[in-house]
């Protein structure tokens, strides 16, 4: 599999403090690679070293296969970002901003300033001064610059900052389309799973600068994650029953009164028969599905409690 | 480069400065007539050197201070240290537009006062001494060796304000500057020797190049 980036243990430590511990990703081309981690995880600094505003302490960046360094210009070419917040020159239009950035980019492409701005729903603000702009405006500025010279790789770093619902629908079709007729390949960080979950292909997730887990969303599909959860008067009851006379392993009891049975080889009618038998009291049975949210939760949640061991 | 430059001025509003030195011209201009109408005020040259230089001084290190200390501060240095270019060239091209413009204005500046100051001795009859001549070679070639030698000179303050990370110190350290300096720019003003023009650029170029050198490898904070 070819990758478009990919890090090896990146790592970057100011002074005492480590912002980003041995970082691994990697980002297929063609796909759109969610950066999921709660704020102060470490997402802005992995991206800032991506884009060599900042050079790690540890560890290897690979882009287009080749590896970055302080010298390396050409690739910034090719990589369109957005980190942190977008800024611009105050003063001058969006039209004129747009346009600045042809210039250093060395990109002259006849319509494609105009172009950009109707994608992002700026032509009618393109002719005043960007000190004029809402947050939300500045951000699909931000997002119209990034993506103007069409480049073959995008880090946007929180583009959906300051946006409103119609504006982050809008905005993800907008990747989607760059995908699917551009084969941009896209970064999007977010601290909001629901923002990126429905159209990333590949999931990282960084919690306590490290990296938790690099899965694509298919593989979430794929794993049983779907399960039965059961509410009982009595827990230790049920477990007894489920262990022991319907021969199950693969169940939790996730708080006092809920339990949840992965196990797909039972169906609810068998368990509410043998439960009833046993004479467990329920008070809930039905089938559920883990979102992508509750393995967010929980892979973010994991750490915590090792934290909170060590 | 110079489309670099030119770029620099546009994005920086360099309509902006103009205004700013057409506006100091008329004050400089005020201030020299009525110095000039003084008959204890002396040679008239020393006077117009060292009022355009401390001016320029300052003038100079406001700008750099709004082109590269505060595009630090806020920011815009990362979008510019995100395009394809050397970062090295993008910071030369900064003080490069300065540099051009105020040597420009500066040289403009004394040009229009020793104009202005001749007319002046010869058609009215104020006691002005006149101490310099506008029809030598010599004239023209000192005013530019000086012009480069005080434009020059604002790199250190903006050294300075660079790793204070300030635009007061940089504005504060040309003040600074002025009253180093001020007792030599005198000296030098007329005379022939370029030992010291030179030694002062020297260090001022030192200056730059500690101010940029580690850019490709600095982190942007």
């Amino acid at each position: 599999m070819q990758y478009i980036l990919q890090t090896n243990h990146i790592t970057k430590t100011i002074g005492e403090k480590t912002l980003v511990d041995s970082v691994d990703i990697h980002i297929k081309k063609g796909d759109i690679y969610g950066f999921l981690g709660p704020n102060g995880a470490g997402k802005t600094t992995v991206m800032k070293m991506m884009t060599n505003l900042w050079k790690p302490t540890g560890g290897t960046i690979e882009i287009f296969g080749e590896t970055l360094t302080p010298e390396s210009y050409e690739v910034l070419k090719r990589m369109g970002s957005m980190i942190e917040f977008p800024v611009f020159y105050d003063h001058l239009t969006g039209y004129e901003s747009l346009k600045l950035h042809c210039d250093y980019m060395g990109y002259y492409n006849h319509g494609s300033i105009e172009n950009a701005l109707d994608m992002l729903g700026l032509t009618e603000a393109s002719n005043k001064p960007v000190k004029n702009y809402s947050l939300g405006m500045k951000e699909r500025l931000g997002i119209a610059r990034a993506i103007l010279s069409k480049p073959e790789f995008l880090i946007l770093d929180e583009p959906t900052n300051g946006l409103d619902p119609a504006g982050i629908k809008q905005i993800r079709e907008l990747f989607q389309m760059l995908r699917t007729e551009y084969g941009t390949t896209i970064m999007i960080s977010s601290h909001i799973l629901s923002e990126i979950e429905s159209i990333s292909d590949t999931v990282g997730i960084i919690n306590h600068n490290k990296m938790m887990k690099e899965i694509s969303i298919k593989e979430i599909e794929e794993m049983n994650l779907s399960y039965i959860e059961l509410s009982t008067l009595n827990t230790t009851q049920a477990s007894f029953v489920l262990s022991e006379k319907l021969k199950l392993d693969n169940f939790k009891i996730i708080e006092d009164g809920k339990i949840r049975i992965y196990d797909s080889s039972v169906s609810i009618q068998e368990l509410s028969k043998s439960l009833a038998l046993n004479n467990v009291a329920i008070t809930g049975l039905g089938k559920k599905a883990e979102t992508l949210e509750d393995y967010f939760l929980k892979t973010t949640g994991e750490v915590e409690e090792n934290a909170k061991v060590g | 480069m110079l489309k670099l430059v030119k770029l620099e001025w546009k994005k920086n509003n360099i309509g902006k400065y103009i205004r700013n030195a057409g506006i100091l011209f008329p004050a400089l201009c005020l201030l020299t007539l009525l110095v000039a109408g003084d008959p204890e005020t002396g040679e008239m040259s020393l006077f117009i050197e060292t009022l355009s230089s401390m001016s320029f001084l300052v003038f100079t290190s406001v700008m750099l201070s709004a082109f590269i200390v505060s595009a630090y501060k806020n920011k815009t240095m990362c979008l510019m240290f995100s395009y394809p270019i050397k970062r090295q060239k993008i910071l030369i091209s900064q003080m490069l537009a300065v540099w051009i413009f105020n040597f420009v204005a500066l040289t403009l500046t004394r040009l229009l006062l020793y104009g202005i100051i001749l007319l002046c001795a010869h058609f009215t009859s104020l006691p002005i001494l006149i101490d310099f001549d506008m029809t030598s070679l010599g004239f023209y070639i000192q005013l530019i060796i000086r012009a480069v030698v005080t434009i020059t000179m604002s790199f250190i303050s903006l050294f300075i304000g660079l790793s204070m990370k300030s635009s007061r110190a940089t504005i504060t350290s040309s003040f600074g500057l002025i009253i180093l300096t001020q007792a030599n720019l005198g000296d030098f003003a007329m005379a022939e020797n370029l030992v010291l023009p030179v030694i002062l650029t020297l260090i001022s170029l030192l200056f730059s190049f500690l101010s940029i050198h580690k850019a490709e490898v600095q982190d942007l904070m």
